[in-house]
This record gives structure tokens, C-alpha cells and sequence, in this order.
């Protein structure tokens, strides 16, 4: 089968289930990985692996990982400065281990949004997670793709979409693009412009 | 010496209830107070270059998806000029919300110069921002380079 198209090396992909996911991004002829990133991030999420399996990102040099730790506030790790339940959503998190001392946990499965609500429900317990480091001028981040709580079962890292559509009050359907209709982003564009330099600059750049 | 006794007692007594309660407390580090000048950035995208070099994902070119991020709860970050370090922002101006905070999605993209302390962990550095010296807006015009990145954060 000759591969063409994002969908193709999907399809090829999901037919060879005992493949590594990481040769996904390897198999990529040059003029497909010439585009641009979000129809790579679409294809990724259409090939989402089930739960508790890796899926690949286009990160260069990312490292598969799993490991387990203790659901950590980190400005409660930091400062001593604490709160019940590792700040419900508000705070950044951190996973606490033996072997990797305490990870930042900075993104997860859903486009454009952190982890914070991957794991405060699980604050100060040990878990199970998976997912990719990556690392650049000293500083290592770990996207958390898959959580598996004390005794359950692996979850896919999508809480996000969820905690958003509860929070924002918008239809479930916005959550797949919720940044596109996030009252709070759309405010900031609307004064500030795309540039971030007014109406003006965009007008100019833009037209 | 029966009164001696009791206030031995009492010293002994207030003496465990103090340490108990250090105890207690979660292990506090040691902060640095610092100075710090430098752009809002988007850390995920700046680490994980997932959409380019590091430079690509900074200023005017980035500025939509860096408010994006922000808003989705992505840690906001500080690139400092002088070592070109990256420091995690954990608190801002007594706000203890470091997920989506509005004034840190407003701030996106300015140039910064704050107060603050900073604590080193296992080859990170967070900070704690005091107090905003001076914003001097957005001034990394890297849209004149290199366009809108992603390109669906453009109009």
C-alpha cells in the first residue's frame, strides 16, 4: 500500500496494531511533514490509541515514559503553601517519585491545555501515568497521555474537554475546538487583535 | 520545687507541640528573591517545539496560541533575558492560581519586568511573582519573520 495522505498512514497504522507508535511520525513521506502542525494533531487524535497506550506526537526527540508517584501541589511542594485538595483545577501540578524526583506535569491529550484537571482528583495519592518527556535547554516537560488512579483502570488524559464544557457552560460539541470558543480568549482578540498589537496593526498586516 | 516541676512540665509540653507541628508543615524550601526582565511565553510550546524552533513560538508570531494555552491551564513562563532561562510561574501578585489565571492570559506576550522569588527543583525553576515592576507590552514583533504560528491562529 503505497502512503499518501494522513489518512492512509492512519489506516496503515491501525492495521498493524503490534507496530510501535512512534514509527508513525518516521513513515511520513517529506512533502507530508512539510504542512502545516494542526492536521497532524487531527490525525493523532483520530488515530487516539486506547486507553493506557502511547500515541506519538511530532515532537522531536520526545521519550515514551511511564512511571508512578504521588499527585503533588506544586506550590504547596515549593512554599509550603498548601490547600486541601491541590487547588481543585487552579494550581500546576506535579507528579513526586523515587526515580525522577518531582515532574512537571505542563500538558495532556487535549489541544491547547494543561494537566491540572487530569489529576487533582487524584492529590496526594499514587498513580500510574504514561506519556512523553521532552526536553530543550535544560528544561524536561511531560505531556501526560493516559492516568491509571490507585486499583482502577488507565484514562485517557481528555478531562480537559469536560472540566471546560462544565466550566464555560458552552455545548459539548464546542469542546473538540473549545479555544476557538472560549468567551475569555475571544475577548482578549477582540481588544487586542491576533497580533497583539491592536486592531490597527492587524488591519494593516492582515489585509 | 513543685512549682519548678510544673514549669519544666510546661516547657516539656510546649516543646513537643512545637515540633509536632513543624512537623506538620510541608517541607518549605528556600527561595531567591530576584529581578527578573522577559517575555510571557507559552511554555509548552517553547519546550516541546512542536511547532518549530523555540523562536517561532515566541513575540507577535505565537501570540494567539500563547493566550490559547494560557487559557487551557498550559503553565505561563518567563523567558529571562539575561540567561535565557525559562522560569514557571506559579503565583502572580498574591493570586495563588497558576491555571488560567486572567491577569497571566492578559499579559501573554509582554515584555515583563518583575520581583519575585524563585526555587529550583529537580532541574526546573518556578517563580513567584511579587510584584510587576514594569510592562512594557508586547515588543517581540516575530510575525515581520516568520507569520502567524500555527497558521490557524490567524484571522
Amino acid at each position: 500500500m503505497s502512503i499518501t495522505t494522513f489518512g492512509d498512514i492512519c489506516m496503515k497504522h491501525l492495521e498493524s496494531p503490534t507496530r510501535s507508535r512512534s514509527t508513525l511520525l518516521s513513515e511520513m513521506p517529506g512533502r507530508v511533514k512539510a504542512v502545516t502542525i494542526l492536521p497532524l494533531l487531527l490525525l493523532v487524535a483520530a488515530c487516539a490509541s486506547p486507553p493506557g497506550e502511547i500515541d506519538a506526537w511530532p515532537i522531536t526527540g520526545a521519550q515514551e515514559s511511564e512511571f508512578s508517584g504521588t499527585v503533588v501541589d506544586l506550590l504547596c511542594e515549593l512554599n509550603g503553601n498548601c490547600t486541601d485538595n491541590c487547588g481543585e483545577g487552579n494550581r500546576q501540578l506535579g507528579v513526586k517519585t523515587d526515580s525522577l524526583g518531582t515532574v512537571l506535569v505542563a500538558k495532556n491529550l487535549t489541544d491547547f491545555s494543561g494537566a491540572a484537571d487530569e489529576l487533582w482528583n487524584y492529590c496526594g495519592q499514587v498513580v500510574d501515568v504514561n506519556g512523553l518527556f521532552t526536553t530543550h535547554q535544560g528544561v524536561r516537560f511531560f505531556q501526560v497521555q493516559n492516568v491509571r488512579p490507585p486499583e482502577g483502570k488507565w484514562l485517557k488524559a481528555t478531562r480537559y474537554s469536560e472540566a471546560w464544557v462544565a466550566r464555560s457552560g458552552k455545548d459539548a460539541g464546542m469542546a473538540r475546538n473549545w479555544h476557538e470558543h472560549d468567551e475569555r480568549v475571544k475577548a482578549i482578540i477582540k481588544r487586542d487583535g491576533y497580533l497583539g498589537l491592536g486592531q490597527q496593526a492587524d488591519d494593516e498586516y492582515f489585509e | 520545687m513543685q512549682s519548678r516541676s510544673v514549669s519544666i512540665l510546661k516547657c516539656l509540653c510546649y516543646s513537643v507541640v512545637f515540633t509536632l507541628g513543624m512537623a506538620g508543615q510541608s517541607s518549605a524550601m528556600e527561595g531567591k528573591k530576584v529581578t527578573l526582565t522577559g517575555e510571557m511565553i507559552d511554555t509548552w510550546c517553547y519546550v516541546s517545539q512542536i511547532m518549530g524552533s523555540s523562536a517561532v513560538v515566541t513575540g507577535t508570531a505565537h501570540h494567539v496560541c500563547a493566550v490559547w494555552c494560557a487559557a487551557g491551564g498550559i503553565p505561563v513562563g518567563l523567558l529571562n533575558k539575561e540567561d535565557n532561562k525559562v522560569y514557571m510561574v506559579l503565583s502572580f501578585e498574591g493570586d495563588e492560581t497558576s491555571v488560567a489565571n486572567e491577569k497571566l492570559l492578559n499579559l501573554q506576550s509582554h515584555e515583563l519586568t518583575v520581583k519575585g522569588t524563585v526555587f529550583e527543583l529537580d532541574g526546573l525553576s518556578y517563580l513567584n511573582v511579587d510584584e510587576v515592576v514594569s510592562d512594557n507590552g508586547i515588543v517581540n514583533l516575530t510575525h515581520e519573520d516568520f507569520g502567524i504560528v500555527p497558521g490557524q491562529a490567524a484571522p
